[in-house]
């Protein structure tokens, strides 16, 4: 009799417990749910580059022709893929291309790569990502360790949504990584182009040849297409990106 | 006392059955559809990530040429 109402108490005590874990476990769910509304409603209001301000990580180390460049954008381009578009790739490595480097830019892309223990913002669990050399310095800043992430065992997920999760944003830095490359060629092309229009200027009056000047242009007009759709893709994949790992 | 116990036990035991297999399911539908977001996005992002190669490489190749043709007048 008096072990049965022992049971009873302790079966009651668990149940509680029990009850009270699910409850939590729901408010937890419907907080996260709140902070991702949250997030997306203040995406949808924010600027496409006010993300990428805070996660600039190289401002004075920029060529300054290279920004010139950028305000003179290649011709008719209509706006396309204009600054606020490429603001967003400005993220965390840093390539300062001249006519030297650019010629050895497979040297300068192919950086080493670290492992580091990228952390988020929320109580979500780190994740060990692969960054180019480039890109330690910003992930430092944001509060990520270098080397892999302590492994403890996180009960709230499945070893399988931990794997599924890791190789997401493996793939969210590896391409921020070559949205951030990308973009600093865009940067360096438009710096030529603007030379070249200049030196076509010069040429047209120094009474250069016109076949050769035409055969020169041709090659600008085709640099100057080739830039503007790299401008709409760097564009496209940074939006896409934007907010992906903070 | 002991009656009450006896009729209670079978309803918090079921009780506490479903209560934990609840959360333990609801757990389980949520990782499923974040996952399969976490898949489509990828998806999305290394599409678009491959174009936007291709045309780094387009435009690479146009500065390439550029310094050909520019290289002889500097």
């Amino acid at each position: 009799m008096k072990q049965l109402s022992i049971l009873s108490i302790a079966f009651l005590l668990v149940a509680a417990v029990a009850f009270t874990g699910f409850q939590q476990q729901e408010k937890d769910k419907k907080n996260k749910k709140e902070q991702l509304d949250n997030r997306n409603k203040g995406k949808k209001n924010k600027p496409a580059n006010e993300n990428s301000n805070k996660n600039d990580q190289q401002p004075g180390k920029k060529n300054q022709k290279a920004n010139q460049g950028k305000n003179n954008s290649p011709g008719n381009n209509n706006g396309k893929g204009n600054d606020k578009n490429r603001g967003n790739a400005r993220m965390e490595d840093d390539y300062n291309w001249d006519r030297e480097t650019f010629k050895d830019r497979n040297k300068y892309k192919n950086q080493e790569k670290v492992t580091i223990c990228h952390k988020f913002n929320d109580d979500e669990p780190a994740v060990t990502l692969s960054v180019s050399v480039n890109a330690l310095k910003a992930h430092i800043a944001h509060g990520d360790v270098e080397g892999d992430c302590p492994n403890i065992r996180d009960d709230r997920y499945s070893d399988r949504y931990l794997n599924e999760r890791n190789d997401y944003y493996e793939r969210i830095q590896e391409s921020r990584e070559k949205v951030f490359y990308s973009q600093s060629i865009l940067d360096y092309a438009i710096q030529r182009l603007t030379d070249s229009r200049v030196q076509l200027a010069t040429m047209r009056t120094n009474n250069v040849p016109q076949v050769e000047i035409e055969r020169k242009q041709v090659v600008v007009l085709e640099l100057e297409e080739n830039v503007s759709l790299l401008e709409t893709l760097i564009g496209v994949t940074a939006n896409l990106l934007a907010n992906k790992l903070q | 006392m002991y009656t009450c116990t006896k009729i209670l036990s079978p309803f918090l035991i079921a009780f506490l059955v479903f209560t934990s297999s609840c959360s333990e399911n609801n757990t389980k539908v949520q990782e499923e559809t974040t996952i399969t977001t976490m898949d489509s996005t990828s998806q999305v992002i290394k599409e678009t990530t491959d174009k936007l190669d291709d045309q780094t490489k387009k435009v690479e190749e146009s500065l390439e040429k550029l310094d050909k043709e520019f290289e002889s007048t500097e």
